[in-house]
């Protein structure tokens, strides 16, 4: 056996070792990253249309005027006089025609009908948008790997929000119970669900955003006391939407119109006057409205702590994001206080529906630039 | 390591607590705004609800709080220099000039809108203006240009009565100037009876202190002219719908007491003031901190025991 160097190859034939190649990571099935984020995009604004329409399809009294729920035929409106007339005959068949409407002429009527059946014809869109969208990328095998599940979920979401929609509306559609407007409980499931839907299409929207080699070392990064107390931000406010949906729901937003008291009082006059005592925290617009104020400020004092807590990240996009944060939410405290002192007029309401939205998805990046901080150059230190 | 993890290392040796963001709103000055606002809302005709009242003092000591906010962001160069004002938020360096500007425009904009929704506009609007008078007038454009700084100072620290007075009643009166007067003309000789001892200080910041740029003696003559003036509108005070015998009587002898502080500052040599290590400056100075508390404590007292038939003529 003849000597040989310890360096020396064992066997002449063996294979030269090639050296790894960088991006290892997004060499896995990297799919359509920045299409699917366009999609999804147009899905996320068209969620946002949905719930202005939504709530002004709330506060114009309008959400009843389809007494019926047919997901394809009703996509086509009455197109004759006759079909008019049928769909006024049927909507006077219900309590809130008879306890409330009764003075209503067929043009009066085509303009609830129209705000209704836009609402409802919106959501056929985004369910015919995330379908073509969702079969399309799949087909043709543009979904990056682990991301069918999630793409497919808003669409579930989706059509349980349909059903949802329904069974808040039959709550109203009733002859001799006297309601004249769907259940709260049932507007406040509904409006909760678009705003989980919305906030799943901007967290999916975030992660496309970025890289996924840039996201794992984001995520070394992540700030958990941050992260944690933007989280508790969040769930409080999604409790805070709910109480104003249930506000919305009973039109508690106009009875007691002077702040910071209600009725003259610290707490307003006969907040338990409905029997059983429970149904009131949900049923009676004094006691609703209060809790929905008090949530308020509680929310409030909560996210001052969380935005001087943010102001203290290192990362100059996290501090930007919960500066805005707080901004959104000072706006939001005040438009709220000048909607009950004006008795909430449809315009002040709905612009304060809308910063719920903005204010829930600022609650969100901030989150996500918790967990995923961008890193800053030490450059510019 | 990245740019990012070296970047999060490098975050400040101090984190800032509650307590930092606390102290960068000036607590001590704003405990004096809390107390001049709400003898103003107390001593205000038109009572309001306990609950209102709160609300209005609350929003009224956040613009305090915000004032002081921005104050320190734009002295944080002085503040270093300053022996008394070295431990403050910045200079320490716990929080950031950003943090302290982007802090006090949030709690401006925050606590001007809030009063007005809650009490009315003008109050709300006078917020305002007193919040642009103490950060504009004073802090950024007249406290480094003349040695009458302390007076303009003064009459930002003097709106506080006035703004709970307007919260309460909506309007203007004779009354909540007079109480606006006491702070105005208190402020001078209470800051420059500590400047006496402490001149130095603004000397190393170079703020045209009153001590700095005309010396002590003409500062000591300074002192007596507004304790006389102070004196006059004090005692005025009491024969308005917000004095009585109570404030008279406390009126009478917190004045005599100061205008004797006052004549003897005046009359004291430097040479004596160093050898006692200004014995008598000190005691004005602590004189004068009880002085303003007592004056309004008895206006609050007035117009406590007015509904009882007790309080005021």
């Amino acid at each position: 056996m003849s000597n040989r160097t310890i360096f020396e190859e064992v066997s002449s034939d063996s294979k030269q070792q090639s050296s790894p190649t960088p991006g290892g990571i997004d060499r896995k099935r990297r799919g359509a990253r920045g299409a699917i984020r366009v999609w999804l995009a147009v899905l996320f604004a068209l969620v946002v249309a949905m719930i202005a329409v939504g709530g002004l399809t709330r506060l114009t009294d309008s959400g009843l005027s389809i007494t019926e729920w047919r997901p394809v035929t009703g996509a086509v409106p009455p197109m004759s006089e006759a079909e008019w007339q049928a769909e006024f005959e049927k909507y006077k068949q219900i309590d809130q025609y008879h306890l409330m409407n009764t003075w209503m002429e067929l043009s009066d009527f085509k303009t609830i009908y129209w705000w209704e059946w836009g609402h409802r014809q919106l959501g056929r869109v985004i369910g015919l948008i995330w379908a073509l969208g969702f079969f399309g990328f799949l087909v043709t095998r543009s979904i990056p790997t682990g991301w069918t599940g999630r793409l497919l979920l808003p669409g579930i979401l989706g059509g349980v929000q349909g059903a949802i929609g329904w069974w808040m509306v039959a709550s109203g559609v009733t002859l001799g119970e006297g309601m004249t407007s769907v259940a709260s409980y049932r507007l406040a499931t509904h409006l909760g669900l678009a705003f989980v839907i919305l906030g799943f299409l901007a967290w999916y929207m975030f992660l496309l955003g970025r890289e996924e080699r840039d996201l794992m070392q984001a995520r070394r990064l992540k700030e958990e006391k941050l992260f944690g107390m933007s989280t508790g931000l969040l769930h409080f406010a999604f409790l805070q939407i709910l109480l104003g949906a249930l506000v919305a729901g009973i039109d508690a937003g106009r009875s007691y119109t002077d702040w910071p008291l209600m009725g003259g009082q610290i707490f307003p006059p006969r907040p338990f006057m409905i029997e059983p005592l429970w149904k009131n925290f949900f049923e009676n617009p004094g006691l609703v409205q209060f809790i929905h104020r008090v949530a308020g400020y509680l929310l409030f004092a909560f996210a001052v702590v969380v935005w001087l807590r943010g102001r203290r990240s290192a990362h100059k996009a996290t501090q930007f994001a919960f500066n805005a944060v707080f901004a959104a939410l000072s706006l939001q405290l005040v438009i709220g206080i000048v909607t009950v002192m004006t008795a909430a007029p449809v315009e002040i309401a709905i612009v304060h529906q809308a910063v719920a939205v903005l204010v829930w998805v600022l609650i969100l990046r901030a989150r996500f630039l918790s967990a995923y901080p961008v890193a800053t150059s030490i450059k510019g230190h | 390591m990245t740019d990012a993890s070296i970047n999060a290392s490098m975050t400040r040796e101090e984190e800032a607590s509650l307590g930092d963001y606390f102290a960068l709103l000036k607590p001590r000055v704003m405990s004096l705004v809390v107390f001049t606002a709400f003898v103003g809302l107390m001593a205000a005709p038109i009572g309001v609800h306990p609950v209102i009242g709160f609300c209005a003092i609350l929003f009224i000591a956040i613009g305090g709080g915000a004032s002081g906010a921005l104050n320190m962001w734009w002295d944080a160069d002085i503040d270093q220099v300053m022996k008394r004002t070295k431990g403050r938020p910045i200079p320490a360096g716990k929080v950031d000039k950003g943090e302290a500007l982007s802090l006090g425009l949030a709690l401006s904009g925050l606590s001007v809108i809030m009063l007005a929704l809650a009490t009315n506009v003008f109050a709300g609007a006078f917020l305002a203006f007193t919040i642009f008078f103490y950060v504009v007038i004073y802090t950024m454009w007249l406290k480094r240009a003349t040695p009458q700084n302390i007076v303009i100072g003064g009459a930002a620290g003097a709106f506080p009565p006035v703004i709970g007075w307007i919260a309460a009643t909506g309007s203007m009166s004779v009354e909540p100037w007079l109480m606006f007067a006491l702070t105005f003309l208190w402020t001078p000789p209470h800051f420059w009876a500590l400047a006496l001892f402490m001149r130095n200080d603004y000397d190393m910041a170079d703020v045209p202190m009153l001590t700095v740029t005309h010396g002590r003696r003409s500062t000591r003559k300074h002192i007596l002219v507004y304790t006389v003036i102070l004196a006059a509108f004090a005692l005025t005070t009491a024969f308005t719908s917000v004095g009585g015998p109570i404030y008279l009587t406390t009126a009478v002898v917190l004045n005599a007491l100061f205008l004797k502080g006052a004549v003897q500052i005046w009359r004291r040599d430097e040479e004596i003031c160093e050898s006692d290590n200004f014995k008598i400056e000190r005691s004005f100075f602590k004189l004068s901190l009880l002085y303003l508390f007592l004056h309004f404590g008895a206006i609050l007292a007035e117009a406590l025991l007015k509904p009882y038939g007790l309080g005021g003529w």
